[in-house]
């Protein structure tokens, strides 16, 4: 390092202090978005899904086999028999076209489960949350009757007065599916509304919805997706489960759930019957499980480094 | 001439996080003798917590790394040293003593116990052994009810006992070094001076070296011999406390004393904060970390990272005013007045 | 004295806190004092004594046990909800922790400018350039505008939080340990702040903090308190040059002196023991257990907070004999 003339020269000194932020701005979202991006496992998630998305809209559309056309000269078909690339079951049934549309029917669950959780579960626990006290507990007791009510029972007794099919699943989801979203908002909601930057809006005069929307709720979305995407898989599955045992979607409906239990009597011969609906299903509800786990690595405040 | 029983030379010490590299620890090296409190004065960031924790080696290991440099405490290659032995130096050879009493006892554990694990896990002693000299140590740090008050748990202490159950757990097996990071920073004003109080006390009991980290001039003022200051990872000076108070050297350590108000100081005079704030670790600069916050910047400040100067006896500072070239500046303010 | 000029009366005020198994806490107990406009008045004390939370208590974030503290004659805990969000405009605070004082969710202009928002007071253009005009009253500028908080530093959030009270032009505010949460050299920056600020519009503050250093310096009175009481208040060069309350004086000399012969030659009053809990409060004087000088008459019979020299008010049975 060398000493030149100038070296020792008084630099003239900024008047303004430098209040420099180095880095250039980004919300949480996008900074939650780009490392939700290295994560490799979360992008072949996503990619799945929108392949299943996808593939549920397209191939029923334009495949040439609907899902009960029966093609009595090729009933138990191998793969790629006679133009179908699944082969076919017992009735000669497109198996292609059928898991496809099977997969679509999981997805509407899917979307059904969010949909309720968001406008019941937040709504609710959010209520009970932020005005605690009696109302709190009145709610949350409500609740704790709810959950000890199980999903089954409701369904059953549903079927008696509807008829059994999925509108029956979504009512039976609607009435009691809730209740774990609730308890986390809640949960969450009382835990915020405790922070200063609460208690600063209210100060300042702020409204119980200002405060809730623009504030409580906000701060809560990230636990509130996270818990979404791990509630899916169950609603899947469960409604899997029905339809499997009969109770869920009916014919000439297809669903994940009846195509194994289809393909349950036929195992032995024709394993490829239960095996694809089956693998579907698991791949199905570990996708939306590890896209949970790479979600609340993102979103959640606390692991944040 | 007093013995070294810790001597770190150019330590470099980074954060691996997914931003990228933030170099908290940029070339450290000091000395610490027996016998001695030697303080580490700076403010956050500036890399003090993370040297004292390098050499006990508690820095989580991603994503901190060491990158180079040498701690050899009591002749032990601290750096090199595995797990295994590691585990052994600590706590018996040095120990350290956490800002926040409050997280640093384990709620489910009467305080006794706690001290007895201590006590057990290095020496060996019986459990029974293992109590009476807790109940000793609880003593020491002059908690009355000793016997008592080993029997309950951390929740029934007040700060200032939890700070001094932590003290006496450290003292458990009369280390060489105790670490002291910001001891009584979490502590009221009257509880502050009791651990103060009790500080001093130990140290003519125990002749223990004591590296106490804080950013609280008056308490260094009160118990260092020596003084080092920290500034964004770097050391910028290091002295006696009578060579950092009443004759120091560099631009951060007098603005760090002006900024503090005096209790004779007068109310129409303006506070001198120093302006701006401090580097970002993740890109520290090329010359000087303090030279756009510096009120004497000069061109060569900007360029490069000034060496070391000797002002006298062991008083270093690390400031190109000190460089024959530079010029004289007659009215410095000097600190502490 | 004609007290005609105190903006914030506060008379008697207790808050009592229910603590479990029918305990009480006695968080503020049996308060009196006024703050006049335009002052700074410093209330110290250690933590538990109370003085959050009668900082909190005296813009009605909490309601009152008993008592009234009234705000240019109006008693705020009878303000109705109208007339409560026209006092929420003239009354503001200010946090300690720079970092959850901020909703990390909203942009610096959006936290600024959530006052202007809820009391409706500017819009659009006129909004966007009052938001730019606070906070370069705060010494930040237009650029930090779209920033969000977790890219501050503790200095700059602390000067957001300022500014975001400012919003709403008040002419009251309560800086609860603004400063406690920062590093020594960027505390004198935000003093230097609220000082400016104070002459530039102003303001009357009360300043609660535990360092006192820095209260000495930007009051013009100070308050000690102890488990819920004020033991002494007066001009702040008196608290510090002639204590009276034996509290006053241990915590005075508990202060570490930056000066190294200074510190070496002085000698520090101890006290015994540590705080009680405001739980279990003792029936006489709140610092009989405690007091180097405690009489008989303390342990039986709360001292009153009296005028013992003009301008200085003790509470203390040992004081003025």
């Amino acid at each position: 390092m060398e000493i030149k003339e100038n070296s020792f020269d008084r630099v003239s000194i900024n008047l303004k202090p430098s209040h420099n932020i180095a880095r250039p701005g980004m919300s949480f979202w996008q900074d939650a978005f780009r490392r939700f991006k290295q994560n490799n496992i979360s992008m072949v998630c996503i990619i799945y899904l929108l392949i299943l998305l996808l593939g549920s809209i397209v191939i029923p559309l334009i495949s040439r086999f609907s899902i009960s056309d029966q093609d009595l000269e090729n009933t138990y078909a191998g793969f790629f028999t006679a133009g179908h690339w699944f082969g076919t079951d017992e009735l000669g049934r497109d198996v292609l076209v059928r898991v496809w549309f099977g997969a679509g029917i999981s997805l509407i669950i899917a979307v059904t489960a969010v949909l309720v959780d968001l406008l019941m579960g937040v709504a609710y626990g959010g209520i009970a949350g932020y005005f605690g006290g009696k109302t709190d507990t009145i709610m949350m007791r409500i609740v704790d009757i709810i959950i000890g009510i199980p999903y089954l029972i409701i369904v059953i007794l549903l079927m008696i007065i509807l008829k059994p099919g999925i509108i029956t699943l979504i009512i039976a989801y609607a009435a009691v599916g809730w209740t774990g979203m609730a308890r986390l908002v809640r949960g969450q909601i009382i835990q915020l509304k405790e922070q200063e930057f609460v208690l600063a809006a209210k100060v300042l005069g702020g409204s119980s919805s200002r405060i809730i929307l623009r504030h409580l709720l906000p701060n809560a979305l990230g636990i509130i997706i996270v818990n979404l995407t791990l509630t899916i898989p169950s609603a899947i599955f469960t409604e899997a489960f029905l339809s499997y045992i009969g109770l869920g979607v009916q014919i000439p409906l297809a669903s994940l759930g009846t195509l194994a239990s289809e393909g349950t009597g036929s195992f032995q011969m024709y394993p490829h019957l239960l095996l694809i609906p089956a693998a579907f299903i698991c791949l199905t509800m570990l996708s939306f499980n590890l896209l949970g786990d790479g979600l609340r690595d993102v979103l959640d405040p606390r692991l944040r480094k | 001439m007093k013995n070294t029983i810790l001597s770190v030379k150019d330590l470099e010490v980074s954060f691996d996080t997914y931003e990228g590299e933030i170099k908290a620890v940029r070339g450290v090296s000091f000395e610490a003798n027996e016998g001695e409190v030697l303080a580490i004065v700076g403010e956050s960031g500036c890399g003090k917590s993370v040297t004292a924790q390098t050499i006990m080696r508690l820095n989580p290991s991603p994503p901190a790394r060491i990158k180079s440099g040498e701690i050899i405490l009591d002749g032990l290659d601290i750096i090199g040293l595995e797990e295994k032995r590691m585990e052994a130096v600590r706590g018996s050879l040095v120990s350290m003593v956490f800002q926040d009493p409050m997280t640093s006892l384990n709620p489910t554990m009467p305080v006794g116990n706690q001290i007895c694990e201590a006590l057990t896990i290095h020496r060996r002693m019986g459990n029974g052994n293992a109590f009476k000299k807790a109940v000793e140590l609880l003593d020491l740090v002059q908690i009355p009810n000793a016997g008592r008050r080993a029997r309950q748990y951390p929740h029934q202490y007040s700060g200032g006992m939890r700070q001094r159950a932590m003290i006496a757990m450290a003292l458990a097996y009369s280390p060489k070094l105790l670490i002291l990071d910001e001891p009584t920073t979490a502590l009221d004003a009257t509880i502050q001076a009791q651990i103060f109080d009790l500080i001093k006390d130990i140290q003519k009991k125990t002749a223990t070296s004591i590296i106490l980290i804080t950013h609280d001039l008056g308490i260094v003022a009160g118990l260092a011999q020596r003084i080092i200051i920290m500034y964004a990872g770097k050391i910028v000076e290091n002295g006696t406390v009578d060579d950092i108070f009443y004759n120091s050297k560099h631009p951060y350590t007098w603005g760090l004393m002006k900024s503090i108000p005096r209790l004779d100081q007068n109310k129409t005079q303006a506070l001198c904060p120093i302006e701006g704030m401090p580097p970002d670790l993740l890109a520290p600069p090329e010359g000087c970390a303090f030279a756009d916050r510096c009120d004497y910047c000069m061109n060569i400040c900007k360029e490069a990272d000034p060496l070391f100067f000797d002002v006298n006896n062991g008083h270093k500072s690390a400031c190109w005013l000190l460089h024959p070239k530079a010029p004289r500046l007659e009215s410095i303010c000097l600190g502490g007045i | 004295m004609p007290e005609d000029n105190a903006l914030v009366k506060i008379n008697n005020l207790r808050k009592h806190f229910t603590a479990g198994h029918g305990q009480i806490l006695k968080a503020v107990d049996g308060i009196s004092l006024d703050i006049r406009r335009g002052e700074t008045l410093g209330l110290v004390g250690e933590s538990g004594c109370g003085k959050s939370t009668l900082g909190r208590t005296i813009i009605r974030m909490y309601e009152a046990t008993s008592g009234s503290v009234l705000f240019n004659d109006k008693n705020i805990f009878n303000m109705k909800k109208k007339e409560l969000f026209h006092f929420s405009k003239n009354a503001q605070i200010i946090f300690q922790d720079p970092y959850a004082s901020l909703n990390p969710r909203m942009t610096i202009s959006s936290i600024v400018g959530e006052g202007i928002d809820i009391h409706k007071i500017y819009k659009g253009e006129e909004r966007t350039a009052r938001i730019y005009e606070l906070l370069e009253l705060v010494g930040l500028n237009k650029e930090h505008a779209n920033r969000f908080p977790h890219e501050f530093s503790g200095g700059q959030r602390q000067r957001t939080g300022i500014a975001r009270a400012l919003a709403v032009e008040p002419e009251f505010i309560v800086c609860d340990e603004p400063i406690s949460a920062l590093d020594v050299s960027i505390q004198a920056q935000i003093i230097n702040v609220l000082k400016r600020l104070q002459k530039e519009l102003g303001l009357t503050y009360l300043f609660i903090a535990h360092d006192l250093n820095m209260v000495k310096y930007i009051s013009d009175r100070v308050a000690v308190m102890y488990l819920g009481t004020i033991a002494e208040l007066s001009e702040s060069k008196n608290i510090y040059d002639n204590p009276m309350h034996p509290y006053t004086q241990a915590l005075l000399s508990s202060i570490p002196i930056p000066d190294p012969v200074v510190e070496k030659s002085r000698s520090r009053i101890t006290l015994k023991g540590e705080v009680p809990g405001s739980i279990n409060s003792p029936k006489g004087c709140p610092f009989c257990s405690r007091c180097p000088k405690v009489m008989d008459i303390c342990l039986e019979n709360r001292p009153a907070l009296k005028e013992i020299k003009p301008g200085h008010q003790v509470a203390c049975h040992a004081a003025g004999q």
